[in-house]
């Protein structure tokens, strides 16, 4: 064999090296980012800012997004910036939701600032988390009756949505173990998200992701406010970004 | 940049480094022998 073939046999080895590495480790690396991200946010209080990474294609550049005032958007920003394996950061531009407000937040379905829908299967799923709490008893992920109930009626309402992703996500209180909380918060959504799967929504529409603690509703951790960190929400996004790059719609209580 | 994009460039300049190291190592004293 030619020196030259060679080489170029080790550089593509090298390459498929690489190709391979990406696809084992990549998502988890970024996903971790991710995490330690929302974790660094958290901790600073800047609960209102959400990060996410570019997943198509993958990135360690940071998007974020939320309603904050402009201090605290730099501040977020060089608080992402400063972790550790994180390239870049900016500010997501969220010209959709902007134009929905200037239409005067009554925007339905099918508007230029809505094509897929998002809004309006986002805003339905949300009227049946506001007026029935998915709720939790401490340190379990046990789907109450009532629970069903309610699942019942969010795969109801999201069997028009095909087509969309949805996020379930899970969230503790801030009592005990943070890596506990974190399993738990992970197989309360997967609970949610196995029942949806249940009811018929596809399997490739809904993923699942426990925060654990780390993106408190209320503050304090008398009972009140820890039964309200204990919850369920759920982000619809359109098919092509993951969810998380759409609107934002915490549960009510 | 694409995290793939870098992982090709990072591996492929160890590569590289690598055939650097090689050559000036084994390569170059071939002629004298």
């Amino acid at each position: 064999m030619k020196s030259g073939s060679k080489i170029l046999t080790g550089a593509a080895a090298t390459a498929i090296l690489a190709l391979v590495g990406h696809v084992a480790t990549g998502e988890t690396f970024i996903a971790g980012l991710e995490q330690q991200a929302q974790t660094e946010l958290a901790a600073r209080g800047l609960t209102a800012a959400d990060v996410s990474f570019d997943r198509s294609p993958l990135s360690r550049n940071a998007v974020l997004h939320g309603d904050l005032p402009d201090s605290a958007k730099q501040e977020a920003m060089s608080v992402v910036v400063a972790i550790p394996g994180v390239s870049s950061v900016s500010w997501k531009a969220e010209e959709a939701i902007e134009a929905a407000k200037a239409d005067g937040d009554s925007a339905p379905a099918s508007t230029a600032a809505d094509p897929d829908g998002v809004t309006k299967c986002q805003t339905d799923v949300d009227k049946i988390v506001k007026a029935k709490k998915i709720s939790f008893r401490s340190g379990s992920a046990y789907l109450s009756l009532e629970t069903r109930q309610i699942l019942d009626e969010i795969a109801k309402a999201l069997k028009g949505c095909d087509g969309l992703s949805v996020r379930v996500e899970g969230h503790t209180d801030d009592n005990g173990n943070s890596a506990v909380n974190r399993e738990m918060s992970q197989e309360r959504a997967d609970r949610i998200k196995a029942a949806l799967i249940e009811r018929g929504i596809a399997e490739t529409q809904i993923t699942a992701t426990g925060y654990g603690s780390t993106r408190p509703l209320a503050k304090g951790s008398d009972a009140a406010a820890d039964a309200q960190n204990r919850r369920i929400e759920f982000r619809i996004g359109s098919a092509e970004g993951s969810a998380k790059n759409d609107t934002k719609a915490p549960q009510g209580n | 940049m694409p995290l793939l994009l870098e992982n090709l460039l990072l591996l492929l300049a160890t590569f590289a480094i690598g055939l650097a190291i090689g050559w000036l190592i084994w390569g170059r004293g071939n002629d004298d022998l």
